[in-house]
């Protein structure tokens, strides 16, 4: 299932007339929620299956616990249990590893999994949500625009939307061409090409400092313009099936501190750690350690951003890029420099920005990276590469991630300034329509998050 | 308008896009007629090392070696019928040295920077080439809006342009490198030159990687759709044999062996050209070609020139012989 796929544009597109012109005579959550499935499972039906099943058990467990069972502490472990189970038994292997069976990652599941752990956790808390209903739930951690790479929206979001009465809304249609135009953009034209000399960089056994630092600044780049693009799509769609959702990512090459760029960042994912992973946690540290604030500051910045590494994967780049947002998060706290955020000071803002930007894209150089030991090798043993054919090659491929990131740099621009929002951005979309039809024949490769 | 006036669109709409251009290089076929060798060569750069005189002396036939880098099936094919079969000089076999499954992937190589030299050896008669390899690889839309849209018939130009200020500007002011420099730089560092050079769908149409996909190594599902039958057609009903040659690796003179798709795929293929009266040579089984002779995975080392060509030329030698008597 992949939003950029023709065959699945045509699908959707021939969808769309049926959703709403059964508006009047069929539930159109049931259709939403079948059509869903089947889109999900084509090709691969056990993972719908699967995605049925855990999602029935949730039900079935939730609408106990929601009857004031005395067992509702064993019934909330064992859904959070059962979630986390399923999860880390798919993404850790171990049915490969027990079976010796090549068993298939379900695509998605880090996502839905945690739309159905949020739900456990908000009716844990007892905050207030729709009554339980099967078919919205169901579609809550379903939702085929989501499914895939989110956003991982709440339940107090999203699932009110279903119950309410569905109508072709103005606004909504005219925010989804532009959005589905800067995906297309975003996807085929910078991300994709980005990705060529990247994992080139990347596979090269022994590469030069300056050569990694630019395959670090061209992986953010590709990373940011890949995900979004997802997310544009997606809120693209939900548009047209007549929902709102939530924005993921706001700029976050412009954040001025670690805190301000998980705010920016894969907004919906950053904002679950923090509810709910975070402040429990940051709560539960400031009790344990309330005479060490170091303590009390870096354990659950530290913890928080392991944990985001091992959803990303298992491997020791993940663990060492979560060490290492969870240092700059608890040291930024520690030396109160999160400040800088709400500064007027030009210069401050200003050197404080680049350093930032210059630890995240280091930062994703880590993420980036195949291994402990190349990553390490390439620190500390490589040589900078400021002479010869290394230098050559960093210097082209320095511009042309400078060229690949213009869209995103005038498009920032255009955003934030009232003459560009009024007068440029339409010559921006012209011109980004004419780099489109270039670029339109090259295909699309897989997105990068939906190996997670 | 811009992009008619600078890609010279003479007329709308466009019909540039669907055909090889009518005219038709030619030395190749004269050289072929003054020599009059008994064996003709073709491959892409794999066989540059080969020393044509050295060649024939150790294979005991005269021999003329046409290495065309990042030629394909097509190339080779239009080799065969404007250059090799139009001269008139019909040698007794044609040599053919490939890798992988490129026989049988019309579309390799073919677009992009590589669509320049097939234009050179493809002329107005060849329609037929260029539609099983060019054209027939287009889905319908792409074909409308090549015709329709200017700006995506030329895209490839016009990303050119692009790359000649992105790719080469930084390197070229403060490095004093030009474009062939860069490119130099990136094969040197990366053992690619093409990369950011092309438009990424040429770009990844054109890379080794599309030879190995598993579609591609199904032989007789490929085979009706390739040129092979026709190089075979055209060779055999003019007297020639055609002698197919897989290129050995470094990777198969260190000890690597083939994945057994693709070892199924080559069975099929020798039985094939065999059953057509063609001859089938693997070198990956030819022990004198070591892994210190390579400078990378496919190419031979320039100092090992002379010597390789006579370890490929005496390994063909019975074959060779046989023909020519």
């Amino acid at each position: 299932m992949n939003f950029f796929d023709l065959g699945f544009f045509l699908v959707i597109l021939a969808f769309l007339p049926l959703y709403w012109l059964t508006a009047k005579w069929m539930r159109l959550n049931n259709l939403l929620l079948v059509f869903g499935y089947l889109l999900y499972g084509w090709g691969h039906p056990a993972w719908v299956l699967l995605l049925f099943l855990s999602t029935l058990m949730d039900f079935l467990l939730i609408t106990l616990f929601q009857k004031g069972s005395r067992w509702k502490m064993l019934i909330f472990i064992t859904g959070v249990g059962f979630n986390l189970g399923i999860w880390l038994f798919f993404k850790f292997s171990l049915i490969s590893r027990i079976s010796n069976a090549e068993i298939a990652f379900p695509i998605g599941i880090s996502f839905y999994m945690l739309r159905k752990l949020a739900y456990w956790f908000d009716t844990w808390r007892g905050r207030e949500l729709p009554p339980l209903d099967f078919t919205e739930y169901a579609l809550y951690v379903a939702f085929f625009p989501q499914l895939l790479s989110g956003p991982i929206d709440r339940p107090g979001f999203l699932i009110p939307q279903f119950s309410r009465k569905r109508e072709i809304q103005r606004e909504f249609a005219k925010r989804t061409a532009p959005l589905f135009i800067n995906g297309l953009v975003k996807k085929i034209v910078i991300a994709d090409n980005l990705a060529l000399v990247v994992d080139r960089i990347f596979r090269l056994a022994q590469p030069s400092r300056l050569l990694f630092l630019a395959g670090s600044l061209g992986f953010a780049v590709q990373l940011f313009a890949d995900f979004s693009a997802y997310t544009d799509f997606s809120r693209g769609t939900a548009y047209l099936l007549g929902f709102e959702t939530s924005e993921n990512f706001n700029s976050p090459f412009l954040a001025l501190t670690p805190a301000d760029f998980w705010s920016r960042w894969h907004i919906t994912f950053s904002s679950w750690l923090r509810e709910y992973f975070f402040m429990p946690l940051r709560r539960l540290c400031l009790k344990l350690f309330r005479h060490k604030r170091i303590l009390a500051v870096m354990a659950p910045a530290l913890l928080t951003m392991v944990a985001s590494g091992f959803w990303h994967g298992l491997g020791w780049s993940f663990l060492i890029w979560g060490i290492y947002h969870g240092l700059l998060l608890g040291i930024y706290q520690l030396f109160g420099w999160e400040k800088l955020r709400n500064s007027d000071h030009p210069i401050a803002r200003t050197v404080g920005w680049f350093f930032m930007f210059s630890l995240i894209v280091f930062g994703w150089g880590i993420f980036r990276s195949p291994d402990l030991t190349w990553l390490s090798s390439v620190l500390m043993k490589n040589i900078w590469g400021v002479t010869g054919m290394q230098w050559v090659a960093f210097l082209s491929i320095l511009l042309s991630v400078l060229f690949y990131s213009l869209p995103l740099i005038i498009k920032a621009g255009i955003d934030h300034t009232a003459v560009g929002r009024g007068y440029l951005k339409p010559v921006y979309y012209a011109v980004i329509l004419v780099i489109l039809v270039i670029f339109i024949g090259s295909g699309v490769q897989e997105f990068v998050y939906s190996r997670f | 308008m811009w992009v008619v006036q600078a890609y010279e669109i003479d007329a709308y709409p466009n019909k540039n896009t669907s055909s090889f251009d009518a005219v038709l290089r030619t030395d190749y076929r004269d050289r072929i007629r003054q020599e009059y060798p008994a064996v003709v060569a073709v491959g892409d750069s794999a066989i540059r090392q080969l020393d044509e005189e050295v060649f024939s002396q150790a294979a005991g036939a005269k021999t003329v070696i046409f290495s065309a880098p990042g030629s394909g099936s097509a190339y080779w094919y239009l080799m065969i019928r404007n250059q090799i079969i139009a001269s008139g000089a019909l040698p007794r076999a044609v040599l053919i040295f490939f890798r992988g499954t490129t026989l049988t992937v019309p579309e390799y190589r073919v677009r992009g920077s590589y669509f320049v030299r097939l234009d050179e050896i493809g002329g107005s008669g060849d329609q037929d080439v260029f539609d099983l390899a060019i054209s027939g690889q287009q889905n319908w839309l792409q074909m409308m809006m090549a015709r329709f849209i200017p700006l995506y018939a030329k895209r490839a130009e016009i990303y050119q342009t692009l790359t000649t200020v992105t790719r080469d500007f930084l390197p070229n002011r403060l490095a004093g490198c030009d474009s062939a420099c860069v490119n130099r730089a990136f094969e040197e560092t990366f053992d690619d030159e093409k990369i950011n050079a092309e438009l990424q769908e040429d770009y990844m149409r054109n890379l080794d990687d599309i030879l190995y996909q598993p579609d591609n190594l199904k032989f007789s599902s490929r085979v009706g759709g390739s040129l092979l039958p026709w190089m075979i057609r055209d060779l055999r009903s003019n007297g020639i044999i055609p002698v197919f040659i897989r290129i050995k690796y470094r990777s198969h003179a260190e000890g690597q062996t083939d994945d057994p798709k693709l070892t199924a795929y080559l069975a099929d293929l020798e039985s094939y050209v065999k059953k057509a009266g063609g001859l089938f040579i693997d070198l990956a089984d030819e022990e004198k070609l070591t892994d210190d002779m390579f400078e990378d995975n496919y190419h031979i080392g320039e100092k090992f020139s002379l010597e390789v060509s006579v370890v490929i030329a005496e390994a063909l030698k019975e074959e060779i012989e046989f023909i020519i008597k």
